[in-house]
């Protein structure tokens, strides 16, 4: 009886607005919101989808744009964020932006967008929104702790983050003895045949209306001369050629900075999703 | 199959609702044991032959010991224990020594390789729970025989052999292979479980008991360990080498949390389950984390594990009778052979020499004449809580760092981590998840708080609005659990 007297209050203070939706806190949550918002909201309709990894996730497109949904995925791929879009049958956006890296070696999670496009649970998310990540009661009280904390500190506090921690060096350096290293025994291998499917993906796409871009997003400047990174690049311009396929690259001058020697500090994230979109408006 | 997962939901009301239907009546126990066995079976069958191995070994031989006569019997106990220990020694340890030798002689491990079948054995899940458990059966069965008088029957023992055989097959086969209990204990003892075997009734179910354990052992599961693990995850190698100390410290001080209540979520829906068919299964968990010595921690602490290791290693090895030189060394045995049981890696181990190192020191410690006169001498109020809030930290703190072992179970990865750690102070403290960390972590500390002896928190049990309370409590962890499960992942210890 408690229990369910607690959860039609929830409810009800849900439906009067009274409970501010999260973005979540951590990587799960994250993925899952972004992933509700854009299957069960019917009146997000991006004009674009980005779909990826943490590096697409990385790039804040919803600052620029709000015509380009950023589906990316931290601690996933691609092929979960296409396999998502296929899970919203009513409504197909005109591009797809799909990133390519070494990461499409990851396969799609399977249990991950089951869980989410299940006919049933999705039925239960659209009518009772209590049911959705973003309303979780630990992470809308903590959302409340954050705003807290954020109006405890004066305007003239310390400048937003580089992004930048004492520790990068650290990992740069770590990533350059790996990168200096190559691809592995069968990675490349591996790496063709994901993009053989990530190529039948395309065309499937096509066929069905939508038109696909594919996106390079750059990774720390001073790694990008190591023989994997030389290698990557090589196999990627084999496989998907600039003549038959558009691809959305970073400027000869960026020199991208990354905080972990993978992930853009937030000032190189923002102004590659400004190119981004930029680039599709286009 | 977990008991978080919808499947095990469809199978415990399949496996409940036929296990009350009267005309199923008399064939309760053989419908157990079936739906046991479908249950480790469920992802891979080929399993299933190693646990009827272990059913047979120990049936067969607690069987025999009972009505052999007693030179015999010992041979048949030695002989069980050594099936036993063999198959749990070849599965979960094989992998290890073969690797040894492998390095030590230069010896091939290609996959045409002699050690190479070996090196690639599958770990059975809850090998090493249902092994003990085939242990503790014979080992008691044996320790009844010894002391019956002759020509006296023994009524315990009765109770534990049935005198047809294949009644005690099926009897032992639904004690090893009971499935609330099966992938990670409790371990049961013979003596508290077989003279529960018989008829339940529908109409004798007390209701409220089972399901508020059930809510609270899903609670713990669900949204405090399957939570807390998204966090903990940064602990991880190599992430944890951008963390700052403090978020360091209060991630380790979560790990800790979600490790509690993993397993005693886990051991809380095994007792709910179990109690919903009538059969009760020991508390596994005594609230460990308020412990104000080692002792107690492990006292408190997997209790069917530990009480294991005392009944049989520790006290068979001679316990505190031979001196204290003895004693120390009984103990370093017991709490290293307890760690191994954990797993195959030497870290393991090393936690267990942690341990054992730190309850032989705590012994040492105890017998300063001055400790002993301040142990002695009784506090109250405040100078007692506060020694006893110091000693409880304290034991918290240490077995906070031991689990360290269990994350980073490669030793230099846990040593860096703490280097790291030490020498990241320019790193920022991450504000916004060591608040998620101290709120999932929040009921368990409360959970233990409440039941601290002689405090304020557990004077608010005596309360009247505390059965008030408790029901509003339950129900708010039923809310939790409806709106903010974590993702789904095997409970800690299916991995020993």
């Amino acid at each position: 009886m408690p229990a369910l007297l607690i959860l039609l209050g929830y409810a009800a203070a849900i439906r009067c607005g009274w409970v501010p939706p999260t973005d979540g806190f951590q990587v799960r949550d994250k993925n899952r919101i972004k992933s509700e918002r854009y299957l069960l909201d019917s009146q997000l309709q991006p004009e674009a989808v980005v779909v990826g990894s943490s590096l697409a996730a990385n790039l804040p497109t919803q600052e620029i744009s709000p015509q380009v949904f950023n589906l990316g995925l931290a601690g996933d791929s691609a092929w979960t964020g296409l396999d998502l879009i296929q899970g919203r049958p009513a409504f197909r956006p005109r591009i797809v932006v799909v990133e390519v890296s070494d990461l499409l070696l990851r396969s799609s999670d399977r249990e991950f967008v089951h869980g989410l496009v299940d006919p049933p649970r999705m039925a239960l998310r659209k009518a009772w929104p209590m049911f959705r990540t973003e309303y979780q009661p630990v992470g809308v009280v903590l959302k409340e702790i954050g705003r807290w904390q954020k109006r405890r500190k004066s305007a003239a506090s310390a400048p937003p983050p580089s992004g930048v921690l004492p520790v990068t060096e650290r990992l740069i350096e770590q990533a350059r003895r790996t990168g200096e290293g190559g691809l592995e025994a069968g990675e490349e291998q591996r790496l063709k045949e994901a993009c053989g499917r990530l190529r039948t993906k395309i065309e499937e796409l096509q066929k069905s209306g939508l038109r696909c871009v594919l996106l390079d997003v750059p990774g720390e400047a001073g790694l990008a001369t190591t023989p994997r990174a030389k290698q990557l690049a090589a196999l990627f311009d084999q496989e998907f050629p600039a003549a038959q396929f558009t691809w959305i690259r970073p400027a000869a001058d960026f020199k991208a900075a990354t905080w972990d020697a993978v992930h853009l500090i937030p000032e190189d994230a923002l102004n590659y999703a400004r190119h981004l979109c930029h680039e599709l408006e286009r | 199959m977990l008991f978080t997962s919808s499947e095990f939901l469809v199978f415990f009301l399949v496996v409940f609702g036929l296990y009350y239907l009267p005309p199923l009546g008399r064939w309760q126990v053989p419908l157990l044991v079936a739906a046991s066995l479908c249950f480790y079976a469920w992802h891979t069958p080929m399993l299933l032959i190693l646990l009827t191995i272990s059913i047979a070994i120990n049936a067969v031989g607690s069987f025999q010991i009972a009505r052999r006569p007693l030179n015999q019997a010992l041979w048949w106990g030695i002989g069980c224990v050594v099936a036993n220990l063999s198959m749990l020694g070849l599965f979960k340890y094989g992998a290890l020594v073969a690797g040894l030798l492998a390095d030590a002689l230069a010896l091939p491990t290609g996959p045409e390789s002699a050690l190479s079948l070996i090196l690639h054995l599958p770990l059975p899940i809850g090998i090493s729970f249902y092994t003990f458990e085939g242990i503790s059966l014979v080992a008691d069965v044996l320790k009844r025989r010894k002391k019956a008088v002759p020509g006296k029957a023994d009524p315990e023992l009765a109770l534990i052999v049935h005198p047809s055989p294949t009644q005690h097959f099926l009897r032992t086969s639904l004690f090893v292979a009971f499935f609330p209990h099966l992938i990670a204990g409790p371990i049961l003892k013979a003596s508290h479980f077989f003279p529960q075997i018989g008829r339940k009734y529908f109409r004798d179910i007390a209701w409220a008991p089972p399901i508020e354990t059930l809510i609270i052992g899903y609670f713990l599961k669900l949204v405090v360990a399957d939570n807390l693990k998204d966090f903990t995850f940064w602990i991880g190698y190599p992430f944890y080498q951008t963390l700052s100390p403090l978020t360091g410290v209060v991630l380790l001080f979560g790990y800790s949390i979600q490790i509690f209540a993993d397993f005693a979520g886990y051991s809380l829906i095994a007792m709910g389950l179990g109690r919903l068919l009538g059969y009760d299964l020991i508390n596994n968990f005594n609230f460990p984390y308020i412990s104000r010595s080692l002792s107690e921690f492990w006292r408190r602490w997997h209790i069917s594990l530990s009480t294991w290791l005392r009944d049989y290693l520790y006290i068979p090895l001679g316990g505190n009778r031979f001196g204290e030189a003895r004693t120390y060394v009984n103990l370093m045995v017991v709490m290293t052979l307890g760690g191994l049981w954990h797993g195959a890696a030497w870290s393991y181990a090393v936690w267990g020499v942690y341990h054992g190192a730190g309850l032989a020191l705590e012994r040492w410690v105890m017998q300063w004449p001055f400790v002993k006169k301040a142990s002695a001498t009784p506090r109250t109020g405040w100078p007692r809580l506060f020694t006893d809030g110091f000693l409880t930290l304290y034991v918290f703190g240490f077995v906070t760092l031991g689990w360290l072992l269990f994350k980073l179970p490669n030793g230099s990865q846990a040593a860096d981590f703490l280097i790291t750690l030490a020498s990241n102070r320019q790193n920022p403290f991450d504000s916004s998840r060591c608040a998620a960390v101290l709120l999932f972590s929040l009921p368990v500390v409360i959970y233990h708080l409440v039941h601290y002896p002689d405090s304020p928190f557990e004077a608010l049990q005596r309360h009247r609005w505390w059965p008030a309370l408790r029901q509003v409590s339950v129900g708010i962890a039923l809310v939790f659990i409806i709106l903010n499960s974590g993702s789904a992942t095997d409970f800690i210890y299916f991995q020993f």
